[in-house]
């Protein structure tokens, strides 16, 4: 009996590695161990950069928007980071909660409302700390109720139907709305509940896809831009931070990977896959929160390569961690020195969200 | 003509500025006072700069009437905060509007020729600086916040509590919109007017007073 199972374990043994390989992330999604460890070693030297920065009240650039972006940078790290490893993580989490307002957002000033409350709740979620739970879903309420809709006057016909704006306004963006959707996926916000059909009309509207965007504009290469009938790289152009954005945003709303709006945004993807720039953006501008974006993105895509438009096949992930790694300062910060825009300025901003991308590409 | 138009309105201003010192206003109470103060300086600098004083008279005047300008804007501008319905928004720019007409009516008596022209440019220069001076704020970061400080619009903005740089025209032809600044708050806006619309009176005291004093020496 115990010879024949050997027999049939050995007989199989190739079909099951086969299914094991479709069906692992680790071993699909695997990458030059040499790179993972120096990408590993760069997550690593940010978040030390990081640290050092980090000012009395436990904030960084004393922002509840960055100071969010880096703790998740930490919890969400490779180190697995917790609240029980000190200071360093629970005076930045003191910070966060000590800028709760009434109205559940999170934030410091009126202006950003949306991204520092969103943020915040992606690094208080990341905590996994139960005590955190009614300030998420005051958060969440607030959120929600940012949300453009008949509540605000505008009907389904509407272009900024559905969307989310900085919140100190009625002018909904592909950028808020994306960061707003991550957040209320994390808060594992009811699939069924309103908030994500409307939020998908808001999202069809910003994609070059004419099949599916009923705005005159609209283009068919399948990218995303930044508000309906507006880009800020000029037109109503797509490029890789929004569309990378856009990808998201469909993926949160739980639309399935083979939607052909998925499926578009996918094919702009592959049709402009570079690291070099944003593509389709000026001067290296958004360079680093593109960088973000695409990780998230092609995570959640759950592709281990990309085949671009010439056919050239690309592990994306050491793409990624070795263009990050060109771009890391010796003292292991990040910055955009082409273009500040977007705060690419900041230090303790893009090296949060470039150890928070470095985290996508390290994580198995 | 024109002064028979302007009269009600200013005596609407005058009501205005009494109803604010009486009547309790509910959320914006603490912005009004100071509000108040320094719409009277913002509208009153331009004045003062660009306007040739003659008498001591005319210069009491223009002061009245500015800061009853200011008041006027400061009671719409705490209304729109308050309710923040359109009807509402629309009467306070009405009254905005007015009280410019006002102080225009104000000058047309008192300055020399091509002084409306001078304050009118200084005006728009200062309120438009978000759109033509970006492309130096995108140069230096830090310029930022100096370029958004500069522009009057910035202050209502701060008061009515409205990140205007980020609504839809703003931020489709300026890049401040995209860059790092912060408004300050009200209170410094309130100083920094305050500070330069003293400087502004005691240049033009002196002005006004030096020739008369000579004149009653002799």
């Amino acid at each position: 009996m115990m010879r024949y199972l050997a027999r049939l374990t050995i007989a199989l043994a190739p079909v099951l590695a086969v299914v094991m390989a479709w069906a692992s992330p680790a071993i699909a999604q695997s990458m030059d161990e040499g790179l993972q460890s120096r990408a590993k070693r760069a997550v690593d030297a940010g978040l030390h950069y990081l640290r050092g920065e980090q000012a009395e009240n436990g904030s960084w650039s004393d922002s509840v928007g960055i100071t969010a972006l880096a703790t998740r940078a930490y919890l969400q790290s490779h180190r697995g980071y917790n609240e029980s490893d000190g200071a360093f993580i629970t005076r930045p989490i003191a910070f966060l909660l000590s800028h709760v307002n009434d109205d559940g957002s999170i934030s410091e000033t009126n202006q950003n409302r949306n991204y520092n409350t969103a943020v915040a709740i992606n690094a208080l979620k990341a905590t996994g700390n139960p005590e955190y739970d009614e300030i998420i879903a005051n958060a969440r309420q607030f959120l929600t109720g940012l949300q453009i809709d008949q509540g605000e006057g505008y009907e389904e016909e509407h272009a900024y139907y559905g969307g989310i704006g900085y919140g100190g306004d009625e002018r909904p963006d592909l950028s808020n709305q994306y960061i707003a959707l991550e957040a209320l996926r994390d808060t594992d916000l009811d699939p069924d509940d309103p908030v994500w059909e409307k939020a998908l009309q808001f999202v069809t509207r910003t994609q070059n896809r004419s099949e599916s965007n009923d705005q005159s504009w609209a283009g068919n290469d399948g990218g995303f831009t930044y508000m309906p009938g507006f880009s800020p790289h000029g037109g109503t152009g797509s490029y890789g931070s929004m569309t990378h954005a856009g990808l998201l945003s469909l993926l949160f709303a739980g639309v399935d990977r083979d939607d052909p709006r998925v499926q578009a945004a996918h094919g702009w993807i592959t049709q402009n896959y570079t690291l070099e720039e944003n593509p389709g953006a000026k001067h290296k501008q958004g360079l680093f929160y593109y960088y973000n974006a695409f990780a998230k993105s092609m995570y959640a895509f759950g592709e281990a390569t990309v085949t671009d438009g010439e056919g050239v096949k690309h592990n994306w992930r050491e793409d990624l961690a070795a263009m990050l790694l060109s771009r890391q300062e010796q003292e292991g910060s990040w910055v955009n020195e082409e273009s500040p825009r977007w705060w690419e300025g900041n230090r303790h901003l893009v090296t949060a969200w470039s150890v928070i991308a470095l985290n996508y590409v390290v994580r198995e | 003509m024109l002064r028979s138009l302007l009269a009600p309105t200013l005596v609407l201003c005058a009501a205005g500025l009494a109803a604010a010192l009486v009547l309790p206003l509910p959320q914006p109470a603490a912005v009004s006072l100071p509000a108040t103060i320094a719409l009277a300086a913002l509208l009153l600098m331009p004045a003062v700069v660009c306007a040739d004083f003659s008498t001591l008279d005319a210069l009491r005047q223009s002061a009245a009437w500015s800061f009853l300008a200011g008041a006027c804007a400061a009671l719409a501008v705490g209304a729109a905060v308050r309710d923040g319905g359109i009807i509402t928004a629309a009467v306070a720019t009405a009254l905005v509007v007015l009280a410019g007409a006002a102080l225009w009516w104000l000058l047309e008596r008192n300055a020399p020729p091509g002084v409306h022209w001078r304050f009118t440019t200084v005006l728009f220069l200062a309120s438009s600086a978000p759109l033509w001076a970006a492309p130096l704020a995108e140069l230096h970061a830090p310029l930022a916040t100096l370029v958004a400080c500069a522009s009057p619009l910035s202050l209502l903005g701060v008061l009515m509590d409205h990140d205007y740089l980020r609504t839809a025209f703003f931020y489709q032809h300026s890049a401040l919109g995209a860059l790092s600044y912060r408004y300050p708050s009200a209170g410094a806006f309130v100083v920094a007017y305050a500070v330069g619309g003293a400087a502004l009176w005691t240049i033009a005291l002196m002005k006004t007073m030096g020739p008369r004093n000579v004149t009653e020496n002799r």
